[in-house]
């Protein structure tokens, strides 16, 4: 039988509860080709389902046992996975009918869309019409961490439960390595400045203890001493000389910790900024080496923020976060150890509104950020509603629309408004008990310590409860900021981890050695059975076969959907096939290097992207060591020469933005001019026709027909009229190679491409007559 | 066979009314069925069948929400297959109740997404929200990635929930939930 050559598979393990059915319907486990499992039953509950492929039927059963469908194989007529909302269904076309075989949700959809591909190609191969057995190769599309099996979003990314934060951390310190140096140094006066800002208050005891008040005590007051420094001051009074020095210090301190913070914050703006564009630029490298896949499955936006957001929020986090944090940790510390030894009594009770403190501050910043963060999205939802209507602005007018357009913006507002007040209403609400709770802290010193030096100089000195005091209030300053800050620090590791996602994700291409350089191409393209989809249990392009010669242009033909880009895209090796081959002389394309293919392929697109810059430099894209004769030699066989030098600044014009001071027309023959000049041997032709008149047109096909000379072409147009030159034109129906050949061939078979030249003739005619009604 | 002829009388008489439709002017005018016009049945496979009196019958008829948010129980489109459309009906409750029950089942194999109706839990590990709640299709538990990118709000309150595995779960109205589930919600948003 033909399916024992297929190798057998078993997708999910069957549970013993269903041998008892195997048995009564007699089929030997060995029978079983695969068993796979559902999660929803036939009446739409969560729930077991069974669909069983045995060499001779196919059958469902229900998680108790019982047998719902049970389907002999030869009467099956074809399979597919249906994609209903928010679930699937496979369907069965069979002799009696269509039968909806078994339901299941989207987790499930890629099992049974292989299961579905894989049934249906060893139908087809079992009647003959294909010569190769279906390979069993289903790879689970979820992508769970091989450690710890988390779900991760995609293949490429890394997971978050394995890459602790203090490694993050570290990695972020790696970039550190090149200024080594510069980080100790930095290190360095971050410590000793911190220190510099511990002896104000220490220096304040003296003053107080030991200079001002002895003042009230004359007696206690010492001799000038009769050292050199004495004879300097001689004269002064003694305690006038001792308040000099004490405030002298204090100044010399200031000035330090002054110097010291201007050398810190320079080195460290200097140090951050160039860890934060090392790791952009690391970043950015890596974007341009990454599958296209990984584009697809992230919006712009998000690829776009990666590179700036993420790595800003990185950088403030380091530039100001990170050493305010390590500053705060240190003088906490410092601070604390600092009180202890000055009165350890007295110490005790500053810890007593600690736990208030905290526990207080983080619900505080709890709450406080929720309401914020809702406050946000009202207030981005407010932006949303003016950025709707004021770039729709001619359409609100046209329709009359002004009075709902300001009516959605007044209630727009209005949300915004309640939500930020409220908001804004809890922080007053509660933040002025916390600052209470602070304070608190400084009262019970102000009235233990009071105690104490009432009580006389041996317990405790004026200058020491001052010192005490203006300590304790650089002790209770990080306190209140620990929650947000442990949040920021959160947010950055976070920041951090999603732009090492991009640097840990795979590559397009690795070049393990075995790749082949082919640095001449002759442009030979061959599809032989190929099978590819953008999620693989929903292929786009199914069974292709199609061998093109080099130099031959092939017209892509089929209705928008069809997989004309998508069958462009394989050949771009943005995606590789599913199953199946794609060559290129003769070499499987996933063989050859990158650069090489992509060097000898020429695109032009619909919308033809130009980068901001001159003309000249535009055609020169990738060649920027062509000559001006080169440049103006494209140009004139793209027709571009023409308009070109009617520009006042002439191949020097600068496009800007997407090129929008040109003409839809103009951009196109550019876009043209930098395909000639590239000179590839194999050139895209996406649309390039579509969005201009007729007249440009003419012009554009003209430098067209140039172009594809001696190139092998694929060339997609709507308007088959522009694939007149082309050899030969491959219809796509529904993903399916279906007809191939000559215009004259397909005119003659009177199948689709009949079909549609037919209608695109009757379209014209509708419109001639409507110019001439115009006329 | 028997379904085989009777597929091919359905798709002759679509033919034959496209056809004779196509040279008509107004070929843009959307068909209202009258739904005592129409009558629903079970084939002998399971599949849905529609016949539309003196008409046509359509061996497994597509059924699709024109507005299935808004109005699940109204205007409901009828096609012969995907891109087929033959009619549509603006007000099912008027059908034949047999009829109905199996335009029911039909809608509901069409349109899984399940309606949470309690939330047990939300609990988040590594910005991975894992919810366990009750739907009208059972208890079930799943994983949401990043919940302000995966939770859709339809103004004033409907909340869709979109797992890592591409299911949507509807709340139909987040107010209107029980306190439990509504604390859930409001902690996580």
């Amino acid at each position: 039988m033909a399916s024992a050559e297929t190798p057998m598979g078993t997708l999910d393990a069957l549970p013993d509860s269903l041998e008892k059915t195997l048995q009564s319907l007699k089929i030997p486990t060995e029978q079983i080709r695969f068993a796979v499992q559902s999660d929803i039953n036939s009446s739409g509950s969560y729930g077991e389902e069974w669909f069983i492929l045995t060499d001779a039927s196919l059958f469902t059963v229900t998680g108790g046992g019982e047998v719902l469908h049970y389907i002999p194989y030869k009467s099956v007529l074809g399979i597919r996975a249906e994609v209903v909302v928010d679930a699937g269904l496979l369907v069965l076309e069979t002799q009696e009918g269509t039968v909806d075989l078994i339901r299941y949700s989207n987790g499930y959809a890629p099992k049974f869309g292989f299961v579905a591909r894989f049934i249906g190609d060893e139908i087809e191969f079992r009647k003959g019409k294909r010569d190769e057995a279906p390979i069993w190769d289903y790879k689970p599309e979820d992508h769970a961490c091989k450690n710890c099996g988390l779900l991760l979003p995609d293949e490429f990314s890394p997971c978050p439960a394995c890459t602790k934060k203090h490694k993050v951390m570290l990695r972020i310190l790696s970039y550190i390595k090149p200024y080594k140096g510069r980080a100790i140094l930095y290190t360095v006066f971050l410590i000793v400045g911190t220190l510099i800002t511990l002896m104000p208050p220490y220096f304040t005891r003296i003053l107080v203890d030991d200079i001002l008040l002895l003042s009230e005590t004359p007696n206690a007051v010492p001799e000038a001493s009769e050292t050199w420094l004495g004879e300097i001051f001689r004269g002064i009074q003694p305690l006038v000389f001792a308040l000099s020095v004490a405030v002298g210090m204090l100044l010399t301190i200031l000035v330090i910790s002054t110097v010291f913070s201007i050398f810190q914050q320079r080195l460290g703006a200097w140090l951050t900024f160039r860890i934060a564009s090392n790791i952009r630029a690391h970043v950015y490298q890596h974007l341009h080496n990454l599958s296209i896949r990984f584009f697809d499955k992230r919006t712009t936006g998000t690829v776009i923020s990666h590179i700036t957001e993420d790595s800003e929020r990185l950088q403030d986090f380091m530039l100001e976060g990170l050493s305010f944090l390590s500053v705060q940790l240190f003088l906490f510390f410092g601070i604390g150890s600092m009180l202890f030894l000055m009165n350890w009594k007295l110490a005790c009770f500053i810890l007593i509104p600690i736990p208030i403190i905290v526990l207080g501050a983080s619900w505080f910043w709890r709450k406080v950020r929720s309401l914020w963060h809702r406050a946000y999205r009202r207030r981005s939802k407010l932006f949303d509603v003016v950025n709707d209507s004021v770039s729709g602005i001619r359409v609100v007018r046209a329709f009359g629309q002004q009075k709902d357009e300001v009516n959605r913006f007044g209630t727009a507002n209005i949300d915004a408004r309640d939500y930020e007040t409220h908001a804004e209403m809890i922080w007053a609400t509660y933040y002025p008990p916390l600052m209470f709770a602070v304070q608190f802290g400084t009262l019970i010193v102000w009235y233990a310590g009071g105690l104490d030096v009432l009580a006389g100089p041996d317990e405790m000195k004026l200058g020491t409860l001052f010192a005490f005091i203006a300590y304790l209030g650089m002790f209770y300053e990080p306190l209140r900021y620990v929650s947000p800050l442990i949040n920021w620090a959160s947010r950055s590791m976070t920041a951090a981890e999603r732009l090492f996602e991009v640097i840990d994700s795979q590559p397009e291409q690795f070049d393990d050695g075995t790749l082949k350089a082919m640095p001449n191409i002759t442009g030979e393209v061959k599809f032989h059975n190929m099978t590819f989809g953008y999620e693989s249990h929903k292929p786009v392009l199914k069974d292709i076969n199609l061998h093109v010669q080099p130099g031959e242009m092939i017209g892509l033909v089929g209705h928008s959907g069809a997989g004309k880009s998508t069958l462009i895209n394989l050949i771009c090796r943005f995606y590789t096939p599913d199953s199946g081959r794609l060559e290129i002389d003769g070499e499987d394309i996933k063989e050859i290097d990158l650069k090489d293919l992509r060097r000898q392929i020429g695109v032009v697109l619909q919308e033809p992207y130009l980068f901001s810059g001159s003309i000249a430099e535009n055609i020169a894209y990738a060649h920027p060591d062509a000559s001006m004769e080169d440049i103006i030699g494209a140009a004139k066989a793209a027709n571009a020469h023409e308009f070109i030098v009617k520009f006042p600044d002439g191949y020097d014009t600068e496009v800007g933005e997407r090129g929008g001071s040109l003409s839809g027309g103009e951009r196109q023959r550019i876009s043209i001019a930098r395909a000639i000049l590239h000179n590839q041997r194999i050139l895209i032709l996406d649309e390039a026709t579509s969005s201009v008149d007729v007249e440009t047109e003419k012009k554009i096909q003209q430098a067209i027909d140039r172009l594809v000379q001696n190139r092998t072409t694929f060339a997609i147009a709507h308007r088959l009229s522009t694939l007149r030159n082309a050899d030969r034109l491959f219809v796509i129906e529904k993903g399916r190679g279906v007809e191939c050949g000559s215009h004259e061939e397909l005119m003659k078979k009177k199948g689709i491409y009949y079909k549609l030249v037919e209608t695109q003739r009757e379209a014209a005619n509708i419109r001639a007559q409507a110019q001439t009604v115009e006329r | 066979m028997e379904y085989e002829n009777g597929k091919k009388e359905g798709m002759l008489t679509t033919d034959d009314l496209t056809n004779s439709e196509s040279s008509e002017p107004d070929d843009f005018t959307p068909r209202y069925f009258d739904a005592a016009n129409l009558t629903f049945t079970r084939a002998e496979v399971g599949t849905a069948r529609l016949e539309i009196q003196d008409e046509a019958c359509y061996l497994r008829v597509v059924v699709r929400r024109l507005m299935p948010l808004s109005n699940p129980d109204g205007y409901i489109s009828l096609a012969a297959d995907e891109d087929t459309e033959i009619g549509i009906l603006v007000n099912p409750a008027e059908l034949a109740p047999e009829s109905l029950k199996i335009l029911q089942e039909e809608l509901d194999k069409r349109y899984f997404t399940p309606t949470i109706q309690k939330i047990y839990r939300v609990k988040e590990q590594f910005g991975i929200h894992e919810w366990e709640v009750e739907t009208e299709r059972g208890r079930v538990k799943f994983s949401v990635r990043g919940l302000n990118q995966n939770i859709k709000q339809v103004p004033p309150a409907r909340l869709f929930v979109i797992d890592v595995r591409g299911n949507r779960y509807d709340i139909p109205d987040y107010r209107e939930l029980d306190a439990q589930s509504y604390h859930q919600i409001q902690r996580h948003l």
